[in-house]
C-alpha cells in the first residue's frame, strides 16, 4: 500500500505530517508506542528538511511517501532544498549538548535509533530521505 | 500542550501534558521559568506522565530549563514519563542527566 503527502515548507505544516503518518499507520501497527517512534522519525526528518535545507520557504516544498509493505514501511522524503551529506554529520554527545547549549543533531540521533535503515540520495536536484522500519509483530 | 504550576515551599512544580514540541511550547515554559528564577526559585520538579508525544525541540526545552537552573545552583528533576518519553530519554541517554522519580513525593523529598 502506498500513501503520498505532499506540504510546503512551514513548520506549521509538520502537525499535519504527524496526524497523516499517525493515521496511516494505524491501520497496520496497533502498538501505540511503536507508532509514535515512527511519527517520531518522520517529524524529525522533515523539520529538518522545512527548516535548514528549505529554510521555511513556503514556496518550496516535501513530498512524503509511504510504501507499507507485510513486514514493515518505507519511508520516503523528498525536496529540492539544500542537500544533506550524512557524511559530515557528527552525533552530538548529550554531556555536550547540555554544557554548550547547542541542540543541534538530537533530532537525526533518535531517527538513527528508531528507524532500521536510513539513507540520503541525492539524484540531479532530487534529495531523497529513505526509511525503513521493521514491524515488530507481524 | 497544557500545563499547571504551582510553587511550594520555593520548589516549582510543573505539571506538563499532551504534545512537547519546543517550537510550539519552549518560549512559553522558558519564560514562565525565566520569571520563577527571577523570584529566586531554583528547584523545579516537572511531571510529565501525561507528554504524550515529544520531540527533539521538546527535549531540548528540558535541556533549557536543566541548564537554565544549575547555572543558578538549582535542580529539576523529572516525575514518571510515559514509555514513549522514558525510551526517548535512555535513546539519548538524558535518563543520565536528568533525575527521574516516579512520583511527585519522591520528587520533592529529593529537594529536602
Amino acid at each position: 500500500m502506498k500513501f503520498n503527502l505532499k506540504v510546503y515548507c512551514d513548520k506549521t505544516r509538520l502537525k499535519d505530517i504527524r496526524e497523516f503518518i499517525t493515521e496511516k499507520l494505524k491501520a497496520y501497527v496497533h502498538d501505540d508506542l511503536e507508532i509514535n517512534q515512527m511519527v517520531l522519525a518522520v517529524d524529525e526528518i522533515c523539520a529538518n528538511l522545512i527548516i535548514h535545507s528549505n529554510y521555511c520557504n513556503a514556496n518550496e516544498a516535501i513530498n512524503l511517501e509511504v510504501f507499507v509493505e507485510r513486514d514493515g514501511v518505507t519511508f520516503e522524503i523528498s525536496d529540492e532544498g539544500e542537500k544533506f551529506d550524512l557524511k559530515k554529520y557528527k552525533e552530538p554527545s548529550i554531556q555536550e549538548v547540555v554544557q554548550t547549549k547547542k541542540k543541534g543533531g538530537i533530532g537525526l540521533m533518535l531517527v538513527r535509533r528508531i528507524m532500521d535503515k536510513v539513507e540520503f540520495v541525492n539524484k540531479e536536484q532530487k534529495n531523497t530521505c529513505i526509511m525503513h522500519k521493521r514491524f515488530k509483530h507481524q | 500542550m497544557d500545563y499547571n504550576k504551582e510553587v511550594i515551599d520555593n520548589i516549582l512544580n510543573l505539571e506538563i501534558s499532551g504534545d512537547l514540541i519546543g517550537e510550539n511550547n519552549g518560549p512559553g515554559l522558558v519564560e514562565l521559568l525565566n520569571d520563577e528564577i527571577n523570584k529566586g526559585i531554583t528547584k523545579c520538579a516537572i511531571d510529565i506522565s501525561g507528554v504524550r508525544y515529544m520531540n527533539s525541540s521538546g527535549i531540548g526545552v528540558l535541556i533549557t530549563i536543566l541548564t537554565k537552573l544549575r547555572n543558578k545552583d538549582g535542580e529539576v528533576v523529572l516525575i514518571n514519563p510515559s514509555e514513549q518519553v522514558k525510551k526517548l530519554l535512555i535513546i539519548t541517554k538524558l535518563n543520565n542527566i536528568f533525575t527521574i522519580y516516579d512520583t511527585k513525593e519522591e520528587a520533592i523529598a529529593s529537594f529536602k
